[in-house]
C-alpha cells in the first residue's frame, strides 16, 4: 500500500516539541507516512532534515499551489495561521479540499493524527485507482524522431492498458505520423524555428499551453525532451490539478543538463526509459535521478520501443512484404535525420562502399520529415514506413545512427547493426553507446573518422548475421510489461490521483 | 575524398538548380503580373491568379488581408459572434494570453540578406488548400516579395518545403479528432481563438489567404 503523503507548515513559531509534530514523528519513523515540510526558517530545515521520508521546500522555492500537489492531508501543528505565508497555503489547501487535522484535535486526543492519516484516501500505487483522463504527451523537437516514438509507444499502451485518453503536442515535423495513427495532436514551434532568445520563447510557450490545458483539460503532462521547458515547468507549478511527469533517456555528455536537479523538482515522477549501454552511462541523469524529494519519485522501466520483438514481421514475412529475394542478402540503411550535410555526405559514403558487395541488395530509410530526396542514390531502393522496425527483420544488417529508440529495436529484432554514431546531439552520447552495444555483441562500431573502412564491416557483419544476442527483456515479456506500458501504468497512477481531484471540485 | 566532395558539390547543385528552374518557370508565367506585384497591395492578389498557383479547386482564391484594418482579435469577435459559449469554464481559452514582445519568424534561406528586424510580417494561410503547390508559393513569395518576413499557416502534414527553404509554419488542424473529421463547436471555438492567438504571437501585419477559406475552420 502507498504511503500517505502529509505537508506540514513549519514557520516562526513551529517547535519540535509540539505535540502534534512529535505525533507525526512517530508516524513518520515507523515508516506509516511521507512528509512534505514547508519551512520559513532556516534553522527549521536544518533541524527537520534529519527525518527519513521528508522533503523541505522554503517558501520561496514553491508555490503553495504546488506545495499542496501531491499531499493526502495537511497538519497544522501550531501557530501558522497566524502568519501570511501559512494562511495562502491554507486557504488554497481550503480550495482544493485538502483534509486538513488542526492542533486542537491532535491536543483533545492523542491518537486523533493516527486514525486522520488512516482516514486518508490515497492515489499512488497499487492498481490504478480511478480513470486518468486525458493525459497531455508532448515532445521536444529533437534531432529525430526519438522523443515523439517513444511518446507514441507510451500513449498508445496507456490507451490500451490502462484507460488513458492520449492527446499529443509536439515541436516535431512529424505531427502526421501522429495523427495517421488516429490520435489529436497539435504542433508547438520549437525555440530554434523562430528567431528570439529562449526566454522569450518559453513567454509565448507558457500563454500558449495554458489555452491548450484549457481545451484538453489534461490530469497530467507527459513530457519526453532533454530540457524541461520553464514554460512548461512554471506553468505546471501554479496548478494543483494537473500532474507533471518528464520521461528522459539517460547517456547524457558530461557538462550538459546541470540544471537537471533544479527542473527535476517540478515534477511528480521522472521516468528513464533504460538503456542497454547503462554501463557506459556517466553522465548527470545517472547522478541525479534518484535526487527527487518524497514523494516525488524516480523510476526506471524497461527499453521503450514502439514496436516489440512479438509484432515485428518475421524474415519472410517481410521479406514478402517488400519484395526481397527469400534467399538473397540485404541491408537497410537508416541513418535518420540531422544535418543534412553530414548525412548526405554519410550515405554517400555508405552508398559507395555498397559497390563492392554486388549480390547485396541494399535499401535506404527515408524518415517522413527527411529534406532530402532518395533519388540521388539510385542504387539504393527507397523505403518510407513508420516505424520502420516492422521490417527490421528482413534484413541481414542494419547501418544505423546511435540513438536511443533505432539501437533498441534493433536489439529486440535481434538483426546485426553497424552503428555510425553521430555527434549532432548535444544531449545524446552515441558515440559511448554504439561501443557499448558493440561490446555487448548487437554489432559493430564504425566512428565518422573510420567511414571510409565501412565495406570491412559491411563484410564482416553479413558474415557473421546470426550471432546477435538476446536482449535481456526478450521476447518472452508479454505486451502488458513491455517499457511503454510499464511507464504507461506508472503515468496512470499519477494521472489517476489528479483525475480524482479534478472531478471532486 | 575528393570524389565525394565532388559528387556532394553536384547534389547540391542539383538542387539548386531544380529551384532554379521553378522560379523560371514561374518567371515566364508572371509577364506583366510580377511588375504590378513589386507594387505591393492587392496587386499580389492578381500575381498569384496570374501564377496559377491555385489549380483545380473549385471554391480556391487567394485573398490579402490588411491586418491592421482587421485586427486579430476582431477576427475572433466576429467569429464569436452570435456563438454561446458551453459554460463559463469554455469561455476564453487564448484570449486573456497577453504577449510582451512577439515572436519573430525565421528570415527563410532564398532571401536571408534581405530580410531585416523591420520586415513586414505577412501570415501566409493555406486554409482549404489542399492543391496548393507550396514551394511555388514560396518560391513566388520570395521573388516577388523578397523582404517580407513570412510566417506560413497550414491545415495539412505536408511541411517539409518550410523546413527546406528555411521558414516557420504553424499547424491548425481543422478537426480535433483525426477519427472524425466534423469539427465540434468546441473545437471551432478553441482553433478560431488559437488562429488569432497565434496572429499575435507572431506580430501579425498583413494577412495573405490562399485557399478555400480564410478562418482555420470550415466544414469539409
Amino acid at each position: 500500500m502507498p504511503k500517505p503523503v502529509i505537508g506540514l507548515i513549519a514557520l516562526h513559531e513551529f517547535s519540535l516539541e509540539d505535540p502534534g509534530f512529535q505525533a507525526l514523528e512517530a508516524l513518520l519513523l515507523a515508516g506509516a507516512v511521507t512528509v512534505r515540510g514547508l519551512v520559513l526558517r532556516r534553522g527549521n530545515k536544518s533541524a527537520l532534515r534529519e527525518q527519513p521520508n521528508m522533503s523541505l521546500f522554503e517558501v520561496d522555492e514553491i508555490s503553495a499551489e504546488r506545495f499542496l500537489r501531491p499531499l493526502d492531508g495537511l497538519v497544522v501543528t501550531d501557530k501558522t495561521t497566524l502568519q501570511a505565508t501559512a494562511s495562502a497555503v491554507l486557504n488554497a489547501a481550503l480550495r482544493r479540499k485538502t483534509p486538513i487535522i488542526g492542533r486542537q484535535a491532535m491536543a483533545d486526543d492523542p491518537a486523533a493524527l493516527e486514525m486522520f492519516v488512516k482516514s486518508l484516501p490515497t492515489g499512488l500505487g497499487g492498481d490504478v485507482p480511478g480513470p486518468p483522463g486525458t493525459v497531455l504527451f508532448m515532445t521536444s523537437n529533437g534531432t529525430g524522431l526519438g522523443h515523439l516514438t517513444r511518446q507514441l509507444a507510451i500513449g498508445e499502451a496507456g490507451e490500451r492498458y490502462h484507460g488513458i485518453c492520449p492527446v499529443f503536442i509536439t515541436m516535431s515535423k512529424a505531427y502526421g505520423l501522429v495523427r495517421a495513427r488516429g490520435w489529436p495532436c497539435e504542433y508547438l514551434v520549437a525555440r530554434p524555428h523562430s528567431a528570439n532568445s529562449l526566454e522569450e520563447w518559453n513567454t509565448h510557450l507558457a500563454d500558449e499551453l495554458r489555452g491548450i490545458l484549457r481545451y484538453h483539460r489534461p490530469s497530467t503532462v507527459v513530457y519526453d525532451g532533454n530540457i524541461l521547458p520553464s514554460g512548461l515547468f512554471k506553468l505546471i507549478n501554479q496548478r494543483h490539478d494537473v500532474g507533471l511527469v518528464w520521461v528522459r533517456r539517460g547517456m547524457w555528455p558530461a557538462g550538459a543538463g546541470l540544471n537537471i536537479a533544479k527542473t527535476q523538482r517540478y515534477c511528480d515522477l521522472l521516468l528513464e526509459p533504460s538503456d542497454l549501454a547503462e554501463a557506459a552511462d556517466t553522465g548527470v541523469t545517472m547522478q541525479r535521478r534518484d535526487e527527487m524529494p518524497p514523494p516525488q519519485r524516480f523510476e526506471q522501466v524497461p527499453p521503450v520501443t514502439i514496436i516489440g520483438p512479438e509484432t515485428m514481421l518475421d524474415r519472410r514475412e517481410a521479406r514478402e512484404a517488400l519484395g526481397i529475394d527469400p534467399d538473397g542478402q540485404s541491408i537497410l540503411i537508416s541513418l535518420g535525420q540531422g544535418s543534412e550535410h553530414d548525412l548526405i555526405q554519410t550515405i554517400d559514403v555508405v552508398s559507395k562502399s555498397l559497390d563492392k558487395f554486388p549480390e547485396v541488395k541494399a535499401y535506404l530509410g527515408v524518415p517522413p520529415t527527411a529534406a532530402w530526396s532518395p533519388n540521388y542514390w539510385p542504387n539504393l531502393t527507397a523505403l518510407e514506413h513508420f516505424p520502420l522496425a516492422q521490417y527490421f527483420r528482413a534484413f541481414d544488417t542494419v547501418i544505423t545512427a546511435a540513438g536511443y529508440n533505432t539501437m533498441h529495436e534493433l536489439a529486440a529484432a535481434r538483426v546485426p547493426g553497424i552503428y555510425i554514431p553521430r555527434d549532432i546531439a548535444k544531449g545524446d552520447r552515441q558515440e559511448q553507446r554504439a561501443a557499448e552495444f558493440a561490446r555487448l555483441g548487437f554489432g559493430r562500431c564504425v566512428l565518422m573518422k573510420d567511414l571510409g573502412d565501412i565495406s570491412e564491416a559491411i563484410g564482416e557483419s553479413l558474415a557473421a548475421q546470426s550471432k546477435a544476442a538476446p536482449i535481456p527483456n526478450g521476447p518472452s515479456v508479454g505486451p502488458a510489461e513491455t517499457g511503454a506500458a510499464r511507464a504507461a501504468r506508472l503515468i496512470a497512477l499519477v494521472a489517476s490521483k489528479y483525475a480524482t481531484r479534478q472531478g471532486a471540485q | 575524398m575528393i570524389d565525394r566532395e565532388k559528387r556532394r558539390t553536384e547534389q547540391f547543385k542539383r538542387i539548386a538548380q531544380e529551384d532554379k528552374n521553378t522560379i523560371e518557370k514561374l518567371r515566364r508565367r508572371l509577364r506583366q503580373a510580377e511588375l504590378a506585384a513589386e507594387q505591393g497591395g492587392l496587386a499580389l492578389e492578381q500575381t498569384f491568379r496570374e501564377l496559377k498557383l491555385l489549380q483545380g479547386g473549385s471554391g480556391a482564391h487567394a485573398t490579402i488581408t490588411n491586418a491592421t484594418a482587421i485586427t486579430p482579435r476582431r477576427i475572433v469577435q466576429n467569429r464569436l459572434a452570435g456563438e454561446k459559449p458551453d459554460s463559463r469554464r469554455e469561455q476564453r481559452y487564448f484570449l486573456d494570453a497577453k504577449p510582451a514582445q512577439p515572436l519573430t519568424p525565421l528570415r527563410g534561406h532564398w532571401n536571408m540578406s534581405r530580410v531585416s528586424e523591420f520586415s513586414k510580417i505577412v501570415a501566409v494561410c493555406f486554409f482549404g488548400a489542399e492543391e496548393v503547390n507550396l514551394t511555388e508559393v514560396i518560391l513566388a513569395i520570395a521573388v516577388t516579395h523578397p523582404s517580407v518576413r513570412p510566417i506560413f499557416f497550414l491545415q495539412s502534414e505536408n511541411n517539409q518545403d518550410f523546413g527546406t527553404y528555411g521558414h516557420t509554419f504553424e499547424y491548425l488542424p481543422a478537426f480535433y479528432d483525426p477519427r472524425n473529421t466534423k469539427a465540434s463547436a468546441r473545437w471551432r471555438r478553441y482553433i478560431t481563438e488559437k488562429y488569432s492567438y497565434l496572429l499575435v504571437k507572431w506580430g501579425v501585419e498583413e494577412i495573405w489567404h490562399f485557399g478555400a477559406s480564410d478562418t482555420p475552420i470550415f466544414d469539409l
